[in-house]
């Protein structure tokens, strides 16, 4: 890749994580002792690009705001789900396994979605290989909610519904 | 005050919900199904005290910072929980 | 609503006490690696209920300084080969 190209795709990245860092040193430290704060932004941001080609993923900014709402109810029925089995007395669970492809494509989008299926009703994401995704399901019907949770993932992302691709 | 009985009824309903998740912790089958308890349950627990003290708190910067640790303690037990998974169904070991 | 702050701290910790049961059960070392979890959550809720009891705002600072170290120890567990682990869990490892 060439420095140039490098340099437009890494820059946003660096400036995401950098505020970030200063927002996090901002809550800990109130303010004081940029001195030390500042060059250890520097020094993670900078560790950071050389480690892995992080790239900045333009967010749908409606679609942000679907996503957190869904993820906040959801997670919210999902703790009440699996509290409600735990204190069950019969201990009702309907456990299965099972392998999904993932269309979502590679990258960012396949990390929330693997981030965010363990908080959601019944499921839990075991394993990720290529495109294999491994569930581990309690309730519910897994397949659909991990399609329910794709379709919201790649309007996150402002991505075309994945539906399409075989 | 009426604000003081939100607090104390958020971190009611958030500490019955870590209770859930230790019953469903101690009582599941296996790991795979005890990991489920935990993430979902003790995330919504952790979730409901963070906001029953915003509340208490009522500064921006104090509100900040609580939900600032709330979604990094998502953050960390989602990828804690996807590492045990993968690493115990690698492991092959049957319960 | 100090005391009832301090209360639900102290209702968490006995909480966790008793999810310890797990650690001791086992039977696989994921089972003693999931109260890794349990203690991450719970001691982040702990210290804020402290934090807001006792008004001390340092105490906030730790628990969010917990929370960001709370996923690094499952990272740094799981890259263990699972027969080190694994060995002393089951009983087949060679105790002489």
């Amino acid at each position: 890749m060439s420095l140039r190209r490098r340099a437009t795709q890494d820059l946003p990245a660096a400036f995401i994580i950098a505020a970030l860092l200063a927002l996090l040193w901002l809550g800990l430290a109130e303010g004081e002792g940029w001195w030390f704060g500042g060059p250890a932004i520097l020094a993670v941001v900078l560790m950071t690009l050389h480690l892995s080609p992080v790239r900045a993923q333009p967010l749908h900014p409606l679609g942000l705001l679907r996503f957190v709402a869904y993820f906040i109810s959801q997670s919210l029925y999902g703790g009440l789900d699996v509290a409600g089995r735990a204190l069950h007395p019969r201990l009702p669970l309907l456990i299965e396994k099972r392998q999904i492809a993932v269309q979502l494509p590679d990258g960012p989008a396949r990390t929330v979605l693997v981030g965010t299926i363990s908080l959601l009703p019944g499921t839990l994401a075991v394993d990720l290989e290529d495109d294999l995704l491994t569930v581990h399901g309690i309730a519910g019907d897994p397949m659909a909610n991990i399609r329910r949770l794709e379709k919201r993932v790649a309007d996150l992302f402002g991505l075309p519904d994945a539906g399409m691709r075989i | 005050m009426l604000t003081d009985w939100w607090t104390i009824a958020l971190v009611t309903v958030g500490c019955a919900f870590f209770l859930a998740g230790t019953v469903g912790l101690l009582r599941f089958p296996d790991v795979h199904t005890r990991l489920h308890a935990l993430t979902k349950a003790d995330n919504v627990g952790l979730g409901l005290i963070c906001l029953g003290l915003m509340i208490h708190d009522g500064t921006l910067p104090g509100i900040l910072r609580l939900g600032f640790i709330w979604i990094l303690a998502i953050f960390a037990a989602t990828v804690s929980a996807f590492l045990i998974a993968r690493w115990h169904e690698s492991a092959g070991t049957e319960d | 609503m100090n005391t009832f702050l301090l209360g639900a701290a102290l209702f968490l910790l006995i909480n966790l006490a008793a999810g310890m049961v797990r650690v001791y059960l086992g039977p696989t070392t994921a089972d003693r690696l999931l109260t890794l979890l349990l203690f991450g959550t719970t001691t982040v809720a702990t210290l804020l209920l402290l934090a807001y009891s006792q008004a001390s705002a340092v105490l906030v600072k730790v628990a969010l300084l917990f929370v960001m170290l709370a996923a690094i120890a499952s990272v740094a567990f799981v890259r263990f080969p699972h027969e080190t682990v694994q060995k002393t869990d089951d009983g087949r490892g060679d105790h002489d």
